[in-house]
């Protein structure tokens, strides 16, 4: 696919584009990953080098309720996943059937909070939920004063709270992801659709579901790996994992373990699990990517 | 009801919800936390106690966190730049032993999430007196951006015929003479695309420098705001809002510039980030 410009200077050259960078990802990314697998057999702790202990680190792990609850805390998140992947799709349907001035201010708009760190967002939440913050004070205001709960110290809601926080940071990039693909299926489909006599909603299932079918398993797995990697700056300036342990996620309690307590090695064999969880998504990822190269 | 009314309801409902928020901060920043405490859904009396915020925020570093945050951003946004053009005209144009097995090993390290590498980072860089440092903390943004930098970039210079370079070589053009005359030049929608994105990931970082940069001289902007919350509790019973809002519009003033400026280029981002990969 790639005919080469194979003449272009002696065979070797090509590894001098790379040297540098591949120096620093065998310092930076390989050789700290054979580091992480090996501490995760270890005692580790800022006081004590590492000691060799088999597998005591991942059998403590099962017998850690607060691990369980952890990770139980992802996949209750990863369940709101669909609302992430198909959501966005119907607006982004929305918006590309039809264009008008109401149409592309919002197009423009939707990316707005994609320009703000999911930190400022975290806060930024933080002070409108909190129990005495503007939106109980609106519910009050117009007579909806039973609705103003304790939206951050309920144990049921603050997860809810996060996914919904996640969802108002993210929804624009993936209704700009689908418009991006949307404008890759032929109008041609469209139009003999709609010669057929489909109506918007058949439109969607027979021609935009089939059409987006990659870009919607691609949404799907970034979705997942987020789920499971990208929850640590809504929890720790949302919920700082609380009430109690209710919001903890697995990186969360990483970040405790290694940060807070210092236990280097089992805040390894965390990453570990993180790792293998994240692999398989990952790996799906990269063959959608791939099939398009 | 027409559809389009419709649609023109749900676009309004879209617009309302993306924006409220970012104008309720906006303007409650510029209240007095009694203001505030009086009622949060008013126009500030007087704009100029912005002012008087900033002065604090300066008192607690903000603004040495900005241009901390500045200072990495674009070291690496340079570095990413220099790596994966390079690598990207590598990949897609020169021959080489073992190069698609190279690429596709780049590209399998997506999958690293970062969580499980801040251990063995942090044990090594600290032992290396590198920790609180801002070019340390370039070079790792760089390095962890790499494989989707190098991706990007490959895909855009296949994109590239490779007759433009063969009649460059029959000129007597080198490798490097391409690169820098050639591929530079023809590649800078890709370059700059890649460069929106990164400043956007590495302005926005909360977890490696949070971690790396926790002295108060190098802490950056994202985990600055992130302890706004601690130093506003510090300066009296309740929490100041007012503060924390004044901050992060402060820390809004470069990424809102770069989102404007660049809002094209993020689109043209996210169909060669998701279409083509």
């Amino acid at each position: 696919m790639s005919g080469s410009a194979a003449r272009l200077g002696s065979r070797y050259q090509g590894y001098l584009y790379i040297a540098v960078p591949m120096v620093l990802v065998v310092a930076i990314i390989i050789v700290p990953f054979g580091q992480a697998i090996y501490y995760s057999f270890t005692r580790f702790s800022a006081m004590s080098p590492p000691e060799w202990v088999g597998l005591r680190n991942y059998s403590k792990l099962l017998q850690t309720p607060l691990f369980l609850s952890s990770i139980k805390n992802n996949a209750l998140i990863a369940a709101a996943s669909p609302v992430f992947v198909f959501l966005p799709l119907v607006l982004a349907a929305t918006l590309f059937r039809y264009r008008d001035g109401w149409t592309t201010t919002a197009r423009m708009t939707v990316l707005l909070p994609y320009a703000l760190s999911m930190t400022v967002v975290g806060v930024m939440f933080r002070s409108f939920l909190w129990t005495k913050g503007p939106v109980n004070e609106l519910l009050t205001r117009v007579g909806l004063g039973r609705f103003a709960l304790d939206w951050l110290g309920e144990p049921g809601l603050g997860l809810l709270v996060i996914i919904a926080v996640a969802l108002w940071k993210d929804f624009g990039w993936y209704v700009m992801v689908y418009i991006a693909g949307l404008s890759t299926i032929s109008r041609d489909l469209f139009d003999s659709a709609k010669v057929d006599g489909a109506n918007a909603a058949q439109q969607f299932i027979h021609v935009i579901v089939p059409g987006l079918n990659a870009i919607i398993v691609l949404v799907t797995t970034l979705v997942l790996i987020a789920d499971f990697r990208a929850m640590f700056d809504y929890v720790f300036n949302l919920t700082r994992g609380g009430p109690g342990y209710a919001t903890h996620t697995v990186e969360f309690l990483l970040y405790r373990e290694a940060f807070n307590f210092f236990r280097f090695g089992f805040a390894s064999s965390l990453g570990v699990v993180m790792f293998v969880i994240i692999f398989g998504f990952s790996y799906f990822q990269i063959r959608v990517m791939s099939r398009n190269v | 009801m027409t559809a389009r009314t419709l649609v023109a309801a749900l676009c309004l409902f879209l617009i309302v919800v993306c924006t409220a928020p970012v104008l309720f901060v906006v303007v409650n920043s510029a209240k007095t936390s009694d203001e505030y405490w009086e009622s949060k859904f008013t126009l500030p009396a007087d704009v100029r106690n912005f002012g008087a915020k900033v002065t604090k925020l300066i008192e607690i570093g903000t603004m040495r966190q900005l241009r901390n945050s500045v200072v990495v951003s674009s070291l690496g946004i340079t570095l990413s730049f220099l790596f994966t053009s390079m690598a990207g005209y590598a990949f897609s144009k020169l021959q080489f032993p073992g190069r698609a097995f190279i690429f596709w090993s780049i590209i399998g390290l997506l999958a690293m999430p970062t969580q499980l590498l801040i251990v063995p980072l942090y044990v090594m860089f600290s032992r290396l007196y590198l920790e609180n440092n801002l070019l340390t903390l370039a070079v790792i943004y760089a390095t962890f951006s790499f494989s989707f930098g190098t991706f990007l970039m490959r895909g855009f210079y296949l994109g590239i015929p490779n007759e433009i370079i063969d009649s460059a070589m029959i000129d007597g053009a080198g490798s490097l003479r391409v690169y820098l005359s050639l591929m530079v030049p023809l590649g800078k929608p890709a370059i700059i695309t890649l460069a929106v994105l990164n400043f956007f990931g590495f302005w926005n970082e909360l977890f490696v420098s949070f971690i790396f940069n926790h002295s108060p001289e190098s802490r950056l902007i994202t985990p600055g705001i992130a302890m706004l919350q601690t130093s506003a509790r510090d300066s009296g019973r309740l929490t100041d809002w007012t503060l924390i809002y004044a901050g992060i519009v402060l820390s809004l003033l470069i990424p809102f510039t770069v989102y404007f400026v660049f809002q094209r280029r993020l689109a043209t981002g996210i169909t060669l980030g998701a279409v083509k990969g």
